[in-house]
């Protein structure tokens, strides 16, 4: 049998793997501080919450939406802290792809050198002796290690549970609340028991991996921090107080990309923003964009309230429009198109026979609802006006302003999102005038919003009055592909 | 005292536990009831000849069997209590039931017991570390629910917003 010592590439994953998951659990705290409320039930109803993680009550006699229940957390906890959830999304995204290469090697490697007897039980007697090393753990007393290991069975057990079952858990729970991935296997989020099932089992992971954690170092303690870290830094035992210094250092070292990571991004958002954007968009794009929407809820999914984000234009204008059933709203498309049109809403009803979808919303914070739109196919309209070849992407101009629709939000003008023109074909990218069977609530954007039922929320569009076929988005804004991209550093390409 | 608190920090830390609340209230009870139920369990077979020592005293044993029985009547009154006066009086006698067992369990290690000084530095005995820790866990599972963290069946969070 191979000799089960501390291989250098075992060492080096070992002490990058400690990196990734420490960045991961502080970001993802991060990501749940923005609705900082665990649900069972997809329709993320309010009060039927199981857990709150907030000190904010919401007012019962005025209006909120789901921004104003964002929680802003120290950053001693959270990545980078205080209410930045685009940065905490950036950090989670990246660390992950880290991971999981991390992770991939880990594998590899385990099974090609023989390494993988240190952790993968091949007999029953293990459990036998993980409960006598159970019993002289609570004696206080450490267990013997088992015969030519470097583990006793009962840790044996416990590596083998998170390298081979935490691990890919918390990776299949993450992937569960992928709107790319609900969308095209609306199986695979039902298997845990929906979005939200997903969204809190992925929390018991985070649990279970905090707890590894803290049980981990207490052992490390017992059964000796400076021999055990001079194996895992030097693979092998020779100078005690060298390994205890080296072990410092490196926590340090782990400490400090930690503050690193945290200033880095609250004092330059929008460099983060785009070098960490810039390597998460490659997988996203690569993995995640061909996968088309093809949901089918059944009516009785539907949520009863179907939950909102933003707040409606508060302009005479659209007011006036409001009152009169948007009579007078009319629709531009154009900028490079062969064939520059408008529509009222009687002319978008009358555009051949309405599509209607009943599909999971996912917000950016992580609420869902489900509901029923129906409308264009937006492809229907791109067919239409002809886009010219240099037209790559679409601007959906709307008729919020933010700084006097939102003043509490961070940032101001005209809201606008911008999509790729491979989007619009998707079959279920549609631009919505209905709502469960009725004309689109304001709410939601009436007379008309976008829905790609592959991304995030905030991309859909609501209360649109223009869309302009560009080349590029960079002039528009600040340049990066959207309002909340510009104002509160999301990513334009939003699958996950 | 309110100027001490906010000047060390230490008053954000006190009231970190505003941060969690639980709508969970059958698995509280239920983990309240198992944890209590364990705590008596251990006890009763010690009774029946599960202990380090065969000769029990006869205090120690009116001792164990009183802790039964009031773990007994706590799990019952939390769960069929249908007033809230009375789920209450069943948690804070299973916090008697779990501090009195700590209490005499770390008595017993440290100064000894009457007619059982032979337990004095007999830490290592599994089964008293694991009946330990129970009565702690149910310790703080009450400190939990006084506090608001979680609440306890037959009461249910009023989430309105």
């Amino acid at each position: 049998m191979v000799q089960l010592d501390y291989p250098v590439w075992l060492r080096i994953e070992h002490w990058v793997n400690v990196l990734f998951v420490t960045l991961l659990i502080r970001s993802g705290i991060e990501i749940l501080g923005t609705h900082p409320k665990l649900y069972w039930r997809d329709d993320s109803r309010p009060g039927t919450e199981w857990a709150r993680f907030t000190r904010k009550t919401m007012p019962t006699d005025k209006l909120y939406d789901t921004l104003d229940e964002e929680e802003s957390y120290s950053s001693i906890v959270s990545l980078p802290g205080h209410k930045h959830l685009g940065m905490g999304r950036h950090w989670h995204f990246v660390t992950v792809m880290g991971w999981i290469l991390t992770g991939i090697v880990y594998y590899i490697l385990l099974f090609a050198t023989g390494q993988w007897h240190r952790y993968i039980p091949y007999s029953w007697s293990i459990f036998s002796d993980a409960w006598n090393d159970v019993l002289t753990y609570l004696s206080f007393k450490l267990p013997a290690l088992l015969p030519g290991q470097p583990l006793d069975a009962v840790q044996k057990l416990a590596y083998a549970f998170v390298i081979f079952i935490l691990a890919p858990f918390q990776i299949l729970t993450g992937a569960a609340q992928s709107p790319a991935v609900e969308a095209h296997f609306p199986w695979y989020v039902r298997l845990w028991g929906g979005r939200q099932g997903a969204r809190s089992l992925h929390f018991f992971g985070l649990l279970a991996f905090i707890g590894f954690i803290a049980v981990h170092l207490m052992m490390v303690g017992l059964w000796g921090w400076p021999q055990l870290n001079a194996l895992m830094i030097f693979g092998g035992v020779r100078d005690l107080g060298w390994a205890l210094a080296a072990s410092l250092v490196i926590i340090a070292a782990i400490v400090l990309v930690h503050v690193a990571a945290t200033v880095w991004s609250l004092k330059s958002p929008r460099m983060v923003q785009r070098a960490l954007g810039f390597v998460i968009s490659q997988g996203r794009l690569f993995f995640l964009r061909p996968m088309a929407s093809r949901q089918n809820y059944s009516p009785s999914q539907l949520s009863p309230e179907h939950r909102v984000n933003g707040k409606p234009p508060d302009s005479d204008d659209y007011k006036v429009m409001a009152v009169h059933n948007f009579v007078s709203w009319k629709l531009e498309v154009g900028g490079l198109v062969e064939n520059p049109m408008t529509f009222t809403l009687a002319d978008l009803r009358a555009l051949g026979e309405k599509q209607t979808q009943r599909v999971l919303h996912n917000c950016v914070q992580g609420w869902s609802s489900i509901g029923e739109w129906s409308g264009v196919p937006f492809r229907n309209v791109v067919e239409m006006v002809k886009p010219l070849p240099q037209a790559r992407h679409i601007c959906f101009l709307t008729m919020q302003d933010t700084g006097r629709d939102e003043p509490a939000a961070e940032g101001e003008g005209q809201f606008y999102e911008v999509i790729d023109m491979s989007l619009a074909r998707h079959p279920q990218c549609l631009l919505a005038y209905e709502m469960n069977g009725r004309p689109l609530p304001i709410k939601h954007g009436a007379p008309l919003r976008l829905r790609i039922e592959n991304q995030v929320g905030f991309k859909m569009a609501k209360w649109i009055e223009r869309i302009e076929f560009i080349s590029d988005y960079k002039g528009i804004g600040d340049g990066m592909g959207g309002w909340r991209e510009d104002n509160v550093y999301y990513d334009k390409d939003v699958e996950v | 005292m309110s100027a001490v608190l906010r000047w060390t920090g230490s008053g954000k830390l006190i009231s970190f536990y505003r941060y969690f609340s639980f709508n969970v209230p059958r698995v509280t009870t239920a983990s309240g009831i198992v944890l209590l139920l364990g705590v008596g369990a251990i006890r009763l077979y010690w009774l029946t000849g599960g202990f380090l020592v065969s000769n029990f005293p006869v205090y120690l044993t009116a001792c164990v069997v009183l802790l039964v029985i009031a773990a007994l009547l706590a799990s019952a009154a939390m769960v069929v209590g249908r007033r809230p006066g009375l789920v209450r009086i069943g948690w804070a006698l299973g916090s008697v039931v779990s501090a009195a067992s700590i209490a005499m369990y770390v008595v017993s290690r440290i100064l000894g017991l009457p007619g059982l000084p032979q337990l004095v530095q007999r830490w290592d005995y599994a089964l008293g570390t694991f009946s330990m820790a129970l009565a702690a866990m149910y310790l703080m599972l009450h400190f939990s629910v006084l506090t608001g963290m979680n609440v306890a069946y037959p009461e249910r969070r009023q989430w309105h917003d």
